[in-house]
């Protein structure tokens, strides 16, 4: 049956899920091709000096690749459920209403995980054949916001197109957005290098959410 | 389910605090003229540049309006270049031979604030060559890596130069460093006249300097006070050379090291916080204009240049901004940036009591509207007590916790 | 006879509007019951506070034995659902719909869901997103009848169908209903084609429930009464007389009791009853005849 409800999940995301990773590659592909030319053309101290004493950062073009990849994702994966009101036909498969939300919510970020961390992964090593570790990691500290936002983004869908009523859908999704806005705050690089414990608060928080809203989904909220 | 709404409730609350005075300061701020104050050694007093509704006024401490003219001419250490132009800059002062290039030899501007030390850093230095062959600076070729040991790594092949690395490491040892460094300063750029390297605290808390001259390390321990606990270095590299860098303490003390004998001097400052104040100095021939700006304040000293004697001082108070209003409606703010850091994360600051009548209104507001409507919450009506017009208006964004 | 759902003193409002106050019905084994009421009188609230999606304000429902909102996996195996509009998972074409609901049912069948389909004009691979809505109905329809459930609800099967294809679902329904023993509870706004399918009939009016009876009996019972008359009659002395009216000097009645009964109340006011006649009904129209044209 859960093998099933992926099934499902798949049917509905597999076209997101190509688009986004060539999407992702092809973006990383682009960047490291400009970074080489840098290097090429001014030299690699001249480009290490920029990063370690001008705090640039080479790959700002990455910070918003995360945060539409998840809100692409979440309206793939939630719209199809919200419109008609086809959800009524998912919470009456026969498992537990829980156990439906949970595999469903766990597709989506597993799907999204996968992703960030295969874009993550390129993108370290990528920067190391050109760069110093000091400078891979302050790299992944800058880009490790965008990529929460990624996930907050999908949960914030999944939180907002689940309410049932739009007297409350607008404020849950104002309340998204703000929270989503305090990952964008900053580009100076490794600025959010001391908010992991928020960050992992609030993943938690928002992957919960998603429960309120289908409580009140199931208690006939209209 | 009561939990996650209450959690709902609350980081609305949150996001609220966050956003309405934010909205509020873009409404309503104005900006902070503060004056510029500077010695002035001729008429022993402050000569006061500020702006008040944008018209300049030039005084002095001593509340005497001055023209431009007159204003040039009692600063010559500021104006020395309009001065010279008008040809009435004169050739000795105070029994010094002064023109224009001695004048701005000897001036120096240097500030500090707390978010030069507050933010991230990449842990990698580049070592420049301090007698370089040509008279500019050149880029090393390397970067250093300082950790237990140095490590000279080349950017364009990423390996490290063992030799060089070698060299510098037994000559850090034998000066009796003990790596990793918990502070380093220097100046990596080739836009400077001559290169002093960088002035390091090892784990032991022991002042070293390290350059390297004509390829070779140069390492040089600095004797400092045992409770001296440094909390920034700015290595100057100004035209004179007199010293090689700033220290700041955590306690907020400001010394030089001289380049004779690395001698440590300490320089009279106002009190000063280096986590959250502006240090400026600004430094001619004669005199130091040693500034501290805090919220409240900015007060500035002016030292002797030579025998580094406090000779007259100034506070100009910072009108506290009108937050009587603000504080009254907001309970407390949060804020995810400071101008103290480069970091983002919430802080929050309670505005204290003030907003207490404001929010007992707002409640009684809501225990009129639930009375009717017959349907209280206690969760909500804590919230509306401590948190204000943030639990109001959470309140009719998300409801209560008994209505999920 | 075994009950299979069961409502007690079920109430609802949204907001400050009663939908209905203390409705109380059960349904049987093996019955077909349609549930008729005009818009409003809250026949979807019904379906979703049986399937859960809908907590009543009072009362409580009991499907299977379970109560409505809370039926375990094994129950809801055991109830198929056809939603308002034939909503299903459009994104999915027939072989991808049909393997992704088999696996949820054990005594899945895909035989007569595959007999339906090639009734079809659909190519293979087509979304379902991309059929009309009639082929839609029969995808949804074929579900049903291979989750080979025990309680089948469904939710105005007849929106937005042609004739052909309404008549297609009743028949197919009908028969396999009857030939299954399983208890379906329909509703509809059509209600000539629960004519042919139900033999149980539930009528909800403006916060109540007006009757539930065996089809037969209503349209046994249930007549309307045609009289030439100068005079009105006292409707406030007859009883059981409803909606009467009266276009010139024509008289129009319903009721359910007998032609001589009728006769005798109408003979006390001294009214002529040598031409009074007597008509059976459709189901449709004994539907107006118990709530009135408005």
């Amino acid at each position: 049956m859960i093998k099933a409800l992926l099934y499902k999940e798949w049917l509905k995301t597999r076209w997101f899920i190509l688009g986004a990773t060539i999407a992702g590659l092809l973006l990383q592909n682009w960047l490291f091709m400009k970074t080489g030319r840098s290097l090429r053309l001014v030299g690699a101290e001249h480009i290490w000096d920029v990063i370690i004493n001008r705090n640039q950062f080479l790959f700002t073009e990455l910070k918003y690749l995360p945060l539409f990849s998840g809100a692409l994702m979440g309206l793939a994966q939630f719209l199809p459920e919200i419109t008609n009101r086809r959800i009524k036909l998912t919470f009456h498969l026969p498992l537990r209403e829980k156990t439906i939300t949970a595999w469903m919510v766990g597709y989506g970020i597993g799907v999204l995980l996968l992703l960030f961390i295969l874009q993550t992964s390129i993108l370290a090593v990528g920067m190391s054949v050109n760069f110093a570790p000091e400078i891979v990691a302050n790299g992944l500290l800058t880009v490790m916001p965008w990529y929460v936002g990624g996930l907050w983004a999908y949960l914030a869908c999944a939180f907002v197109a689940l309410e049932p009523t739009w007297r409350q859908r607008i404020p849950n999704l104002l309340v998204t957005v703000a929270l989503l806005r305090t990952l964008y705050l900053s580009d100076f690089p490794a600025a959010y290098q001391k908010m992991p414990v928020y960050l992992m608060a609030l993943t938690i928080v928002l992957t919960l959410w998603t429960w309120l809203s289908v409580y009140r989904f199931k208690i006939g909220r209209q | 389910m009561k939990a996650l709404k209450t959690l709902q409730i609350i980081i609305t609350i949150l996001m609220l605090s966050w956003l309405l005075p934010w909205v509020w300061k873009l409404a309503t701020d104005k900006p902070q003229n503060n004056p510029f104050v500077y010695y002035s050694s001729l008429i022993n007093s402050f000569g006061i540049r500020s702006t008040i509704n944008e018209t300049t006024l030039l005084t002095d401490a001593r509340d005497n309006s001055y023209t431009q003219t007159q204003f040039d001419s009692i600063l010559p250490m500021v104006y020395y270049r309009q001065l010279a132009r008008e040809g009435q800059l004169p050739d000795s002062l105070h029994g010094q031979e002064i023109n224009q290039r001695i004048i701005a030899r000897n001036n120096f501007f240097y500030r500090y604030r707390p978010s030069d030390k507050n933010q991230p850093l990449i842990p990698l230095y580049a070592l420049f060559e301090s007698m370089p062959k040509r008279i500019d600076l050149e880029m090393p070729g390397d970067i250093m890596r300082l950790r237990k040991k140095p490590e000279f790594i080349n950017p364009d092949t990423g390996n490290s130069n063992t030799h060089k690395s070698a060299r510098f490491a037994i000559e850090l040892e034998k000066n009796g460093f003990v790596g990793p460094p918990s502070l380093i300063a220097g100046n990596p750029t080739t836009r400077k006249s001559y290169d002093e390297g960088y002035v390091i605290v090892d784990q032991n808390k022991n002042l070293f300097h390290l350059k390297m001259v004509n390829a070779r390390p140069y390492v040089a321990k600095i004797e400092m006070p045992e409770d001296l606990h440094l909390s920034w270095i700015t290595v100057t590299e100004y035209p004179t050379k007199t010293f090689y860098c700033f220290l700041i303490s955590k306690d907020g003390r400001l010394f030089t090291v001289q380049t004779d004998g690395y001698k440590l001097k300490e320089i009279p400052t106002p009190s000063f916080d280096p986590e959250t104040d502006n240090l400026l100095i600004m430094g001619n021939l004669f005199h130091w204009n040693i500034q501290v700006s805090t919220n409240q304040r900015q007060t500035t000293y002016a030292v002797d240049a030579h025998s580094f004697k406090l000779v007259n001082q100034y506070t100009f108070e910072t009108l506290p901004p009108k937050e009587w209003l603000q504080s009254s409606i907001f309970p407390f703010s949060i804020n995810f940036s400071s101008a103290n850091d480069k970091f983002i994360f919430p802080r929050i600051k309670f505005n204290g009591w003030t907003h207490l009548p404001a929010s007992v209104l707002l409640l009684l507001g809501y225990l009129a509207l639930q009375y009717r409507k017959k349907s209280w919450c206690p969760v909500t009506t804590i919230l509306l007590l401590v948190t204000g017009i943030y639990g109001l208006l959470a309140f009719l964004l998300v409801g209560d916790t008994k209505h999920i | 006879m075994e009950t299979v759902i069961e409502c007690r003193n079920l109430t609802h409002y949204y907001g400050e509007r009663c939908i209905y106050e203390n409705l109380n019905f059960r349904i049987a084994k093996g019955r077909i019951v349609g549930l008729l009421g005009k818009n409003g009188t809250g026949k979807t609230t019904t379906i979703n506070i049986l399937n859960g999606y809908l907590q009543p304000r009072e009362g409580e429902c009991l499907m299977l034995g379970h109560k409505a909102g809370q039926l375990p996996p094994e129950i809801k195996q055991r109830i198929a659902l056809l939603l308002e509009g034939h909503v299903q998972y459009a994104f999915m074409n027939i072989q991808q719909i049909e393997r992704f609901y088999s696996s949820f049912y054990p005594n899945w069948n895909r035989a007569p869901y595959y007999e339906l389909m090639k009734k079809l004009k659909i190519a293979p691979g087509q979304r379902i997103s991309r059929m009309s809505c009639g082929q839609r109905s029969q995808v949804a329809l074929g579900l049903i009848l291979a989750q080979n459930a025990d309680l089948l609800i469904l939710d105005d099967f007849s929106m937005g169908l042609d004739p052909g294809y309404r008549r297609l679902f009743v028949d197919y329904l009908n028969e396999y209903a009857r030939a299954e023993n399983k208890t379906v509870f329909v509703t509809s706004h059509i209600i000539q084609d629960m004519e042919r399918l139900i033999d149980e009939c539930m009528i909800l009016d403006y916060g109540q429930l007006l009757l539930q009876k065996p089809i037969d009996e209503i349209l046994n019972t249930f007549k309307r009464y045609r009289i030439h008359t100068e005079r009105e009659p006292q409707w406030e002395r007859l009883s059981g007389i409803l909606h009467p009216e009266k276009i010139r000097d024509k008289v129009e009645f319903y009721s359910f009791n007998g032609p001589e009964q009728i006769a005798t109340q109408l003979q006390q006011q001294n009214i002529n009853t040598e031409q009074l006649k007597t008509e059976r009904l459709t189901l449709e129209e004994a539907f107006i005849g118990l709530t009135g044209k408005y």
